[in-house]
């Protein structure tokens, strides 16, 4: 009568946010159909980076110096490495990158409300790709930009390096604590962690969701809260 | 030679003794009395064991730090009317099992219970029975049937066991085997209790009986454990005193959480009804049903969406709606806590599956008659949570009523009371679609409606704009309520939030506003100032529309595609509405999308250059954001991160960067980042500036090193550990404090505490037919990874009281989280950390894992296994317990496989091999493959040949024989088979009857078949003939060729006697004398040893007969011994049938 477990297959469309379906698919044990992807377009179907489930080349240093310390926020800390071996851009590649991450069994709830005040700006420049900036608070908050000679018509160092400056500056004047090319992940992560109140302070919501109470401050910045669903990985066996 | 100086003494008198008195500043006026060295210990030892023991004792009580999933327990203070924090959700009643053997007395000792802490006489008590036992704490008493189902499901949800022991007779199996199903699940609190013992009629034999029991609980329990005596029973129920130590002791007792529990929401259902329509049941009587589950929630929190459970014993199932109902059995109110003791009116039992008040249980509907419940016409007194039902039953709007009437979102409420508020949260009812439900909202003033009832003008002055159920005519009058709260309340409605934000900031506002109008205008033309307010709230919050949204509803609404949203758009339109529907689905929901762009998921977004460099080279657009930078402004640096946080301002930011902007104009134009440099006509005011930043940094600074420092430095990380998650409790509970109890319910889920109704679909309907409240019904609330199906490994060890081993793929009926299944497990052990390989039985005395197919349970869940959970299985029914280890589905088992060959061709090393495979496709699978011969000699399969299907080329270190066989060591993997048969005990009519898969060689001697032989797997004798080897013959023509040294060498018999026999010995006198002495001494020797030899064999013979005897008698006491004992268990069982025959029910006299 219930020996199976009564599954619905979840179908989406288009090629949107595969990615995160995927992993989402996977991490809920719920089956997944994804119809229509670029059915309009002249090259139907998945693309290869899709296929590999990755498009890491263009963003190493983004990912290192930005994704990463967000990780370090729901305690992934230890082991978690980004080593860039060789560089390469966006129409052949060739880049080589080696991540390292730990497996965890919780993550830890989050309580990021303190965005601080900017205390320093570094970034790291790729000579003839691009350029990325990291801006950092007091408290450890992180937001970033980069700018690539791809991207665009911009071809001279000088324009990169303004382009990316301009760009770190809408950034920041967004405000919240997380970068908002980041919030989805924050949002996922706060949303599997334990069933304790997790907090934090974004400055645009982009969509998502276990539900959040979303309080939008008076400065335009949104306070999400939500209790975690206290996703175990079951999956990391007894040492 | 030199003596050591006698050691200098300091003065005890004197008066250099009382100048160093005067300069320490001690007094010695008290004369004797003063004593600095009193209470230190005489001596060092003693001192050093005490320490020893206080810093041992300080480590025993350290446990690993848990999470209290449970709302606290009240605090009771002795100050009249305080400290009673109703408001607060008091954690679920304590569910308290009876279990023990039938006939040991639980029902008696339930009804001895029930009738101490509620003056109620329960003539036959079922289900659980849940009483108020104090002014904090209520506790569910539940009996605990004696079969194993049972045991296992209560097992799971107790807080405490009442575990009950037969003195007269002593522990029993069952009780034995409950103990250990605790031990796997994670072990409650166990009072043991000793009835029957006024069978015992000498003293002595009392005293000797008591003292065995007690050590044989100690040694299942711990040390020490308490275990009670219970004397005989007087009208019914157990003495009146003990009753009363032991439901003290419960009254007391301190819990901790155990981890199992903290992690899955569960529920003791103490009610059942069907739902299903009685049409649809006469059309198929099959039908699966809809029911509903009433009971506490326990643990974290239950989803409010969708939630996947587990009944034990019906399978799993999902809840379909969850509601919160009042509270049943609510702990007292301030009211009766004025007296120390507390009333008899709080002093209430809920029991809808027992006969309470003379109403029973009915399967569609129950109605209890007894005062402190929510019925409608009792005369009697009612209480605030009763009053609050009743008047629901009254209520005519319903929630979504509200929400049709609402017209302007987003804004704050005007309930707040004109004088200073007391914040304090209380439960109301509130009106809802689908029945009466307690809900709670924040209502400010509560205290003045109930005190005083004289304070009328005030009350009608703002009770329409908040609800209150204390005066359901009033607010049923009002046409206005829905409109005038909309205005308010609109946000709350609408997305079930208060956004602190701005509603305690627009409440400022109208606040004043309010106090003018109350002054100004009288009561009666409170729609025209109503009328008012609304359009001046409507004017101030169209200006700030434009940046404020209601995102939750954006969000988690369906009105709007996120197009829409993106496009500023914040109403639905009717048609929007149709084409915009949200795929929702547990626990994630995605948008409908569009399906363009080249991009993919790409996190990057294209930018817009030229837009980016217009605004960024404006200056003032650089000014405005410098009060990011910690360079930026001076005079804000301390309070600017706050700002924007505070409810009440929530304009000041604004404010403040005005003022900010305006400072810095008048000042000068710097970049956007560095130093801002200060005027020179600005000197005073950079340098009170400076000044006040270095009085911020100061307190900064003393903050992290002074105070806190200190405290957190003190704390060890046990107590750093338990003051964390204190915090982060206080945090859970305050952070959705405010909120509206549905909207809360909605993102955080119900719970623990809460009283609800679960309704739930597709039940089978069995459940409802043979439904019986003696056997418990739990809902155990499943985690997301829980549903899922898969091969989990475990580590397990057969029960050292098991007598059988476990053999692979048996099936065995595990009971592992909330399920109850048979699986049929694969044994394995881990060989040189290189394979897992195939066991065929579990070893003795020793663990092993095990791989079955199953429901994924998070690793180190605890389990237990039974071969058989019928009541008639004699001996032990545990026959594993283990733990899982990971469910991955990493581990593969393998078996050995050995494939032999036999060679029909050799060459110099090397060999043609056949009979291994069957053809040359299976060859070139092993090409390369290590083989070996059974005399040792190492080969390798090189290539397959053509003739011979299945025969293949192999090379060898040496050369092989024929008669060698060849064989190859490999290794099979296994797959456990796919079984699981969930024990679905609460279908059957009768509970204890489930029977799973039988075993092959079971289902043949039930059915009378012989087990099938094969011709070729009987046994025959082996006959093997001695091998002959023949002589080795030389050709004499290779003989004559040989060189000497290998000529074969034939020797002819000697014919002649050689030297030594035929030569003759003659002796002179002497030595014929030593010979026959010699002789003579070898002769006497023989004898004596004959005779010693002789004698020894009588002695022997003695001695055997001896042993014969006593092992005669041994035997024949062993024989007495057995048949004494079978004719006990016979009359045992004889006594038992014929109770079984008389009572029907569930009782068994005591013989």
């Amino acid at each position: 009568m219930q020996a199976g477990p009564s599954r619905d297959i979840l179908r989406f469309t288009g090629h949107r946010h595969l990615r995160q379906r995927v992993l989402l698919s996977i991490l809920s044990g719920k089956s997944i159909r994804v119809d229509a992807i670029r059915s309009d377009d002249v090259h139907v179907g998945l693309r290869d980076y899709e296929i590999n489930l990755l498009r890491l080349a263009e963003k190493v240093d983004m990912i290192r110096t930005v994704t990463l310390p967000h990780l370090h926020l729901f305690g992934v800390t230890e082991g978690l490495e980004l080593q860039i071996k060789k560089r390469g851009s966006a129409p052949l590649g060739g880049g080589q990158a080696i991540f390292k991450c730990p497996v965890v069994r919780h993550l830890k709830t989050l309580q990021f409300v303190e965005k601080g005040k900017i205390k320093k700006i570094r970034g790291v420049a790729s000579p003839g790709y691009g350029l990325t900036l990291v801006a950092q608070s007091t408290t450890s908050a992180l937001h970033s930009s980069e700018c690539l000679s791809t991207s665009g018509n911009i071809t001279t160092p000088e324009d990169i390096a303004l382009q990316s400056a301009r760009l770190l500056l809408q950034e920041l004047s967004t405000g919240g604590c997380v970068d908002s090319k980041h919030q989805w992940l924050v949002a996922l992560l706060m949303a599997l962690g334990k069933e304790d109140v997790g907090k934090c302070l974004l400055d645009m919501l982009v969509f998502f969701g276990t539900k959040f109470k979303i309080a939008e401050q008076a400065s335009g910045e949104v306070l999400l809260s939500c209790i975690g669903i206290g996703y175990s990985n079951v999956n990391k066996s007894m040492a | 030679m030199d003596q050591p100086h006698k050691t200098h003494h300091k003065p005890s008198a004197g008066s250099k003794h009382d100048k160093k008195d005067a300069a320490k500043g001690v007094d010695r006026s008290g004369g004797k009395n003063y004593n600095p060295k009193a209470f230190i210990g005489a001596s060092f030892r003693s001192a050093d064991r005490a320490a020893r023991r206080t810093a041992e004792k300080d480590q025993k009580r350290l446990h690993v730090p848990l999470v209290n999933r449970n709302p606290e327990e009240r605090k009771v203070t002795a100050e009249k009317g305080k400290g009673m924090d109703e408001g607060r959700l008091p954690p679920p009643p304590i569910v308290v099992g009876i279990v023990g053997p039938p006939g040991v007395g639980k029902s008696t000792l339930m009804r001895s219970l029930v009738r101490r802490f509620t003056k109620h006489n329960l003539s036959q008590p079922q289900g659980p029975v849940t009483v108020v036992s104090g002014k904090t704490r209520r506790i569910t008493f539940v009996e605990c049937g004696n079969d194993l189902n049972s045991m296992i499901d209560l097992g799971k949800v107790v807080d405490l066991v009442l575990l009950m022991i037969d003195g007269s007779f002593g522990f029993e199996m069952e009780t034995f085997e409950f103990l250990n199903i605790l031990q796997s699940h994670g072990f409650p609190k166990v009072l043991g209790l000793l009835t029957h013992l006024d069978l015992i009629k000498k003293a002595q034999t009392l005293k000797d009986t008591k003292k065995r029991l007690k050590h044989r609980f100690w040694t299942e329990i711990y040390q020490g454990a308490k275990l009670f005596s219970l004397s005989g029973v007087i009208n019914g129920r157990y003495p009146d005193a003990e009753i009363n130590l032991l439901s003290r002791f419960i009254s007391v007792m301190k819990f901790r959480p155990l981890v199992f529990r903290n992690q899955h929401p569960y529920l003791l259902a103490d009610r059942l009804q069907d739902m299903t329509s009685r049409e649809l049941i006469r059309e198929n009587p099959k039908i699966d049903r809809t029911i509903t589950l009433y009971g506490y929630l326990r643990g974290p929190n239950l989803p409010p969406r969708n939630a996947k459970i587990h009944i034990p014993g019906a399978g799993d199932l999902e809840i379909k709606v969850v509601e919160r109902l009042a509270d049943p059995c609510p702990l007292p109110t301030l009211e009766s806590e004025r007296r120390r003791k507390m009333g008899e009116k709080a002093k209430l039992i809920h029991a809808p599956m027992s006969d309470v008040g003379g109403v029973m249980y009915d399967k569609d509907a129950v109605y209890i008659n007894v005062p402190g419940s929510f019925s409608k016409g009792g005369d009697a007194p009612q209480g605030e949570g009763e009053k609050m039902v009743m008047d629901l039953q009254d209520a005519e709007r319903t929630f979504a009523d509200g929400i049709q009437a609402s017209q302007i979102r987003l804004f704050g409420h005007s309930s707040a009371p004109l004088d200073a508020p007391e914040a304090r949260i209380r439960r109301v009812a509130e009106p809802r679609n689908g029945g009466p439900i307690l809900g709670s909202a924040d209502d400010t003033d509560f205290d003045e409606d109930e005190g005083s009832d004289s304070q009328g003008e005030f009350e009608d002055e703002d009770g329409e704009a908040h609800f209150d159920d204390e005066e359901p005519d009033k607010r049923d009058g009002e046409v206005a309520y829905a409109d005038s709260d909309s205005e308010l309340d609109d946000l709350a409605f609408a997305t079930g939030f208060k956004q602190d934000g701005q509603h305690v900031d627009l409440d400022d506002d109208e606040y004043e506003d309010e106090e003018e109008l109350a002054d100004g205008e009288d009561e009666e033309n409170v729609p025209q100032w109503k009328h008012d307010l609304s359009k001046r709230a409507a004017t101030n919050f169209a200006e700030r529309m434009g940046r404020r949204r209601d995102l939750m509803a954006m969000i988690y609404g369906d009105e709007l595609s996120p197009e829409e949203i993106a496009a500023g758009k914040n109403r639905p339109s009717s048609a929007d509405a149709e084409s915009s529907r949200m795929v929702r689905e547990g626990f994630f929901r995605i948008n409908r999308e569009e399906n363009r762009g080249d991009e993919g998921d790409q996190v990057k977004e294209p930018v817009d250059h030229e837009s980016l460099q217009v605004k960024w080279s404006d200056e003032n657009m650089l000014e405005s954001i410098k009060d990011l930078f910690i360079s930026g402004p001076i005079g804000e640096f301390d309070e600017n991160g706050q700002a924007y946080e505070e409810d009440g301002e929530g304009f000041e930011d604004l404010e403040g960067d005005d003022e900010g902007r305006g400072e810095e104009e008048d000042g000068d134009n710097v970049p956007y980042v560095g130093v801002k440099p200060a005027g020179h006509d600005h000197e005073a005011a950079r340098a009170a500036a400076l000044a006040a930043k270095k009085e911020a940094l100061k307190i900064k600074f003393d903050e992290q090193y002074d105070d806190s420092g200190d405290e957190e430095d003190k704390m060890d990380f046990y107590d750093a550990q338990k003051a964390e998650m204190a915090r982060q409790k206080q945090l859970n509970e305050a952070e959705f404090e405010g909120l509206d109890l549905d909207a809360r319910a909605q993102i955080e889920g119900y719970r623990s505490g809460m009283y609800v109704r679960l309704e739930i679909n597709d039940v089978p309907c069995e459940m409802v037919d043979h439904f019986d409240p003696r056997f418990p019904i739990i809902v155990g609330g499943l985690l997301a990874a829980e549903e899922r199906f898969g091969y989990v490994t475990v580590r397990i060890k057969r029960h050292r009281w098991f007598t059988k081993t476990l053999k692979t793929n048996d099936p065995i009926v595990f009971s592992l989280g909330w399920r109850r299944f048979q699986s049929m497990p694969i044994y394995h052990l881990d060989d040189h950390s290189i394979r897992n390989r195939f066991l065929k039985y579990t070893p003795e005395h020793m663990h092993c894992y095990a791989t079955f197919y199953g429901p994924v349970s998070a690793p180190n869940t605890g389990f237990c296994a039974f071969n058989s959970i019928l009541s008639d299985t004699p001996g032990f029914r545990i026959s594993a317990t283990g733990v899982v280890l990971d469910i991955d589905r990493s581990t593969k088992i393998v078996k050995k496989l050995k494939l032999t060959g036999t060679p029909y061709k050799i060459f110099k090393n090397t060999a043609f091999i056949k009979d291994m495979f069957n053809s040359a496709l299976e060859v070139a699978k092993f090409e390369g493959a290590n083989i070996k011969t059974v005399s040792g000699i190492r080969g390798q399969i090189k290539k397959a040949l053509s003739k011979p299907d299945g025969a293949y080329r192999a090379t060898f270190e040496d050369k092989i024989l024929m008669r060698d066989i060849v064989f190859l060591r490999a290794w099979y993997s296994i797959e456990p088979k796919k079984l699981y048969n969930p024990v679905c005990s609460l279908l059957l009519a009768d509970k204890g009857g489930w029977k799973g898969m039988r075993l092959t060689g079971q289902i043949r001697r039930d059915e009378g078949i012989k087990t099938p032989s094969d011709v070729n797997s009987t046994y025959r004798p082996i006959e093997r003939t001695t091998r002959r080897f023949n002589t080795l013959k030389v050709p004499r023509k290779l003989e004559a060729s040989l060189p000497y040294a290998s000529k074969t060498k034939a020797l002819s018999k000697q014919k002649k006697p050689t030297y030594l026999q035929s030569r003759a010995v003659v002796m002179d006198d002497d030595e014929k004398k030593a010979v026959s002495l010699l002789q003579q001494i070898q002769t006497l020797k023989k004898d004596k040893v004959a005779r010693r030899k002789e004698k020894q064999e009588e002695r022997k013979k003695e001695y055997r007969k001896k042993v014969g005897e006593k092992d005669q008698k041994r035997e024949d006491k062993i024989k007495e011994e057995k048949r004494d004992r079978h004719r006990k268990e016979g009359q045992k069982r004889k006594a038992d049938e014929a109770n079984e025959g008389r009572r029907g029910g569930g009782k068994r006299a005591r013989s």
